[in-house]
């Protein structure tokens, strides 16, 4: 495993040499660069981008102190969104520069954090600010939320900045303040449902959780079925009635589980009960669960990256689209690789 | 598209005709119309894109996706949204195949052929012309000869074709049935389109589905809007048609529509109704109009179009390539058949969501849906597009709940009858042929319908028909209908062709009787 790549900011009037005690006390689990950005703001942070880009590290933190934390908000916040051609950082630190603007953009990347306005962390602890990058990093690395090829190619000029917002916005999860249509209970049994109707490979997604932010969003896909309530309210109806007809049904082992799926999605499991769904109305429910759960999974990057489709990227924002410039069996484009490895593809 | 220094008409200004709606209807009608000098004015419900702004993306690009809710009932409920409803200027075709075959003539006489269905009030040989004139001006691409009509040239050589077309063409060689390149609505090369500008040559990418941002893809936005908006339509995007207000005698004297809320009226002496197979129908029955032989939301039909997918041992990635770059139209009237009309294939290449939540409607799930879709890369599919017949069974009605603008939803209820039963298995057992003698592993069906048609059904009869051979509304006689809707019989060829050829006859019949 190569090692990733740590990238240190100093403050504004600091030097490389500010770094110096953090790193000697860093031992060698990072590839450390220490970088010089002159002044601050977006024209330095664009400076840092181009040096991590230059780098191409499969995996990368970023350190800043001061104003120098504050370029390192700037080039993960680009980072995120695939801007200036950079893959996600694993992880951010802030030393002394937790301020950040109040209009700063929330980020997705795990950060630490550790500043004191009464003295200067950095220069006086240099231990604690080298434990919390430690720290951070066995949290962080070897997880990367992509695969840092198909990471690089989502940041290409391959790639629509539109179709690269849309793909990794799909990384966030949805945090604890968004509304949700099914209960808690509803939710675990969905949790339940949906392991077995969509076993992931390659990723392992919480589907539910986003299925429920979904469905209280209330953005339908254009039709329903006629004998069933409007969305949510079916999806609730539809859970309250596995939980009514099969308890227990999340501590069933998996091949139980399946049965007991087959039989919903033939119409066997169903109650005349206020508030619950029919047989006939479940079989219809549950081809929109299913339908929903798969939509749901494969448009999220991870999963497509699994697949090794590369669709998307058939050109970027210029005038001239690159497209594809194969199209048989056995051909490939020279940028194309197998995703789901990350290796070269071979004939 | 460049809107832009178009001409504007005032609310107060009779104009000579509103169109509503401007997908494959209504867009060659504006242009034909503006083209003859009268001032016209469309109201589309979507929004204006350029081309550029279109996302490659499944989920993304249900922005130009028809999102207000349909209920769907009967045997075989029909999927819309993505499926098949497209809203934005240029309507549907922002979104479609661009697969542009012609119809075929023995399906335009369907009752007087094989006893079953209705004859269409007009014949083919009087859409040919108009079918040529369109394939001509949206400039589509094709073969050189093809197999089932000698006489047939197209403007532009055909695109290339891509692994599910080669491997469809070796399966479909090895069991003798013939087979070419598609005739595609996509450019194959560069060209100069009349008042939009260039269309740059297919960049063989299957996301030209999710809109295309090349405009390599004839939709209406590059093609017959910017012609009528050179001749002096005006496009009116995010209006919501909802009202059709009616003079003594009973004619249409403006139309109502809703834009950023506020409710607006357009004077007018005509109405041209194009706003697809749904909602011209919801439309009028909501408006209670034109319905005096109590046809209108009756014969709902759509194409029985399954998809036979197979795994191949080399990677496919279909993805590449315009999706359905080959034909078959050996099937148009299988000898073997036991059911009434035939169906036309073509080779498929379907992207990851659309086609993963296809797999899972048809009860595919689990770990035999990861298996399968563990070589997604390695699929390759078959599709069909087969007769429907008219059903008294099927159509549309409005139920209690309404939309944004007040007007009540629409059920659709369809269910197949014996013939669409007997064509669906007759053309999964063609395919699955095909796909054994090609080598494909895995093999498996997806059951679906697709395309939106009838409900408005043109005819010679007042009591059997909604509207007449030209379109024109049998109760109001300043009221006209094109799109979907009027097509008395499903045809077996994707419709998108026919509605721009029937659109242009519609304006000439309009024309030539003022
Ligand atoms: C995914 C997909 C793939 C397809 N592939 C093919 C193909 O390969 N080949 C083919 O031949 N056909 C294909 N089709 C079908 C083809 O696009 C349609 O048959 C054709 O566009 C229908 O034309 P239309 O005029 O009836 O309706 P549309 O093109 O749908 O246009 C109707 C327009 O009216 C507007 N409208 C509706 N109601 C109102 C209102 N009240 N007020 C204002 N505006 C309104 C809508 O917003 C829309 O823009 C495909 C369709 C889809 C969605």
């Amino acid at each position: 495993m190569p090692r990733p790549t740590l990238f240190l900011l100093h403050d504004r009037g600091g030097s490389a040499r500010s770094w110096d005690d953090v790193a000697a006390a860093l031992d060698d689990r990072f590839e450390v660069v220490v970088l010089e950005p002159a002044g601050a703001g977006d024209g330095a942070a664009a400076w840092v981008a181009a040096q991590v880009r230059e780098r191409e590290p499969d995996e990368w933190l970023i350190a800043g102190h001061g104003t120098g934390g504050g370029i390192a908000r700037i080039v993960t916040d680009w980072a995120e969104r695939g801007e200036q051609g950079l893959i996600p950082p694993a992880g951010l630190v802030l030393v002394d520069a937790s301020a950040g603007p109040d209009d700063a953009a929330v980020l997705r990347t795990p950060t630490a954090e550790l500043g004191d306005p009464a003295r200067d962390v950095l220069l006086e602890q240099p231990e604690e600010v080298a434990r919390l990058l430690l720290d951070l990093a066995s949290r962080v690395v070897g997880h990367p939320a992509l695969a840092p090829a198909f990471a690089r190619l989502i940041a290409s000029d391959r790639v629509a900045a539109r179709t690269r917002r849309a793909m990794l916005a799909r990384l966030d999860v949805p945090g604890d303040d968004v509304p949700r249509a099914l209960s808690p209970a509803q939710r675990a049994l969905l949790t339940a449902v949906l392991a077995r109707v969509v076993p992931q490979r390659g990723t392992d997604l919480d589907l539910a959780g986003r299925l429920d932010v979904e469905l209280a969003a209330g953005q339908g896909d254009g039709w329903r079925f006629a004998e069933l309530p409007p969305d949510a309210e079916a999806w609730r109806r539809g859970l309250d009635t596995i939980a009514a007809e099969l308890p227990g049904f999340a501590d069933l082992e998996a091949t139980e589980q399946d049965t007991a799926v087959d039989r919903i999605a033939e119409g066997r499991i169903g109650s005349d009960a206020d508030g619950l769904l029919t047989g006939a109305r479940m079989a219809l429910w549950f081809t929109d669960l299913q339908a929903a759960a798969v939509r749901m999974w494969l448009s999220h990057p991870a999963a497509q990256a699994w697949l090794r489709y590369d669709g998307f990227a058939d050109g970027g924002d210029g005038p001239q689209k690159q497209g594809f410039t194969t199209t048989h069996a056995g051909e490939w484009e020279t940028w194309q690789r197998d995703w789901r490895t990350g290796k070269e593809l071979q004939a | 598209m460049n809107l832009t220094g178009m001409r504007r008409y005032a609310e107060s200004d009779e104009v000579d005709a509103v169109v509503i709606g401007t997908g494959a209807g209504g867009a060659p009608i504006l242009a034909r119309l503006a083209q003859a000098g009268l001032s016209v004015v469309a109201l589309e419900a979507g929004r204006n894109w350029e081309p550029a702004e279109h996302t490659p993306d499944e989920v993304d690009a249900s922005s130009i996706y028809w999102l207000g809710e349909r209920l769907s009932g009967g045997t075989e409920p029909e999927a819309f949204g993505g499926n098949n409803s497209g809203t934005g200027v240029g309507g549907s075709t922002l979104h479609w195949g661009a697969f542009c075959p012609r119809p075929d003539p023995r399906d335009l006489r369907l009752a007087s052929g094989e006893g079953v269905g209705v004859d269409w009030p007009l014949t083919h040989a009087e859409l040919l012309p108009y079918l040529v004139e369109v394939e001509g001006f949206i400039q589509v691409s094709g073969p050189a000869d093809y197999p089932w009509d000698p006489t047939r040239r197209y403007p532009l050589p055909p695109v290339a074709r891509n692994a599910s077309a080669d491997a469809m063409a070796r399966g479909c060689e090895a069991l003798g049935i013939r087979c070419t390149d598609s005739p595609a609505a996509i450019v194959s090369r560069d060209v100069q389109q009349p008042h939009f500008g260039v269309r740059r040559g297919a960049i063989n990418s299957g996301a030209t589905h999710q809109g295309d941002r090349v405009a390599s893809k004839a939709s209406m936005d590059v093609t017959y809007l910017p012609l009528a908006v050179a001749h002096g339509a005006e496009i009116r995007p995010e209006a919501m048609v909802h009202g059709l207000e009616r003079d003594a005698s009973g004619r249409i004297a403006a139309v109502v529509y809703r834009r950023d809320g506020v409710d607006h009226r357009q004077r007018t002496k005509n109405v041209f109704l194009c706003g697809g197979g749904v909602e011209s129908a919801r439309l009028l029955l909501n408006l209670d109009l034109a319905n005096s032989s109590g046809q209108v939301g009756r014969n709902y039909m759509a194409h029985p179009a399954a998809q036979v997918w197979g795994r191949f041992d080399e990677p496919m990635r279909m993805w590449r390539g315009w999706p359905s770059s080959l034909i078959s139209e050996d099937t148009v009237r299988p000898p073997d058949a036991d059911f009434a009309g035939g169906y036309l294939m073509q080779s498929l290449g379907v992207l990851p969501v659309t086609l993963g939540s296809s797999m899972a409607r048809s009860g595919i799930r689990g770990e035999r849906l990861m298996d399968l879709l563990e070589s997604y890369d390695r699929f390759a599919g078959i599709g069909v597009n087969g007769e429907c017949l008219p059903s008294e069974a099927n159509g549309l009605t409005l139920v209690d709940e309404t939309d944004e603008v007040g007007l009540r939803r629409a059920r659709i209820d369809f269910s197949y009858g014996d013939n669409e039963r007997a064509l669906e298995a007759h053309s999964i057992a063609t395919m699955r042929r095909i796909w054994e003698a090609a080598g494909a592993k895995d093999v498996f069906v997806l059951k679906r319908s697709a395309h939106a048609e009838g409900t408005l059904r043109m005819g010679d009869d007042r009591e059997t028909a909604v509207v007449d051979r030209d379109g024109r509304s049998f109760d109001i006689d300043n009221l006209y209908v094109c799109d979907n809707s009027v097509f008395p019989s499903s045809l077996i060829a994707n419709p998108a062709l026919t509605i721009m050829a029937l659109a242009l006859r519609t304006a000439d019949r309009f024309l030539a009787s003022a």
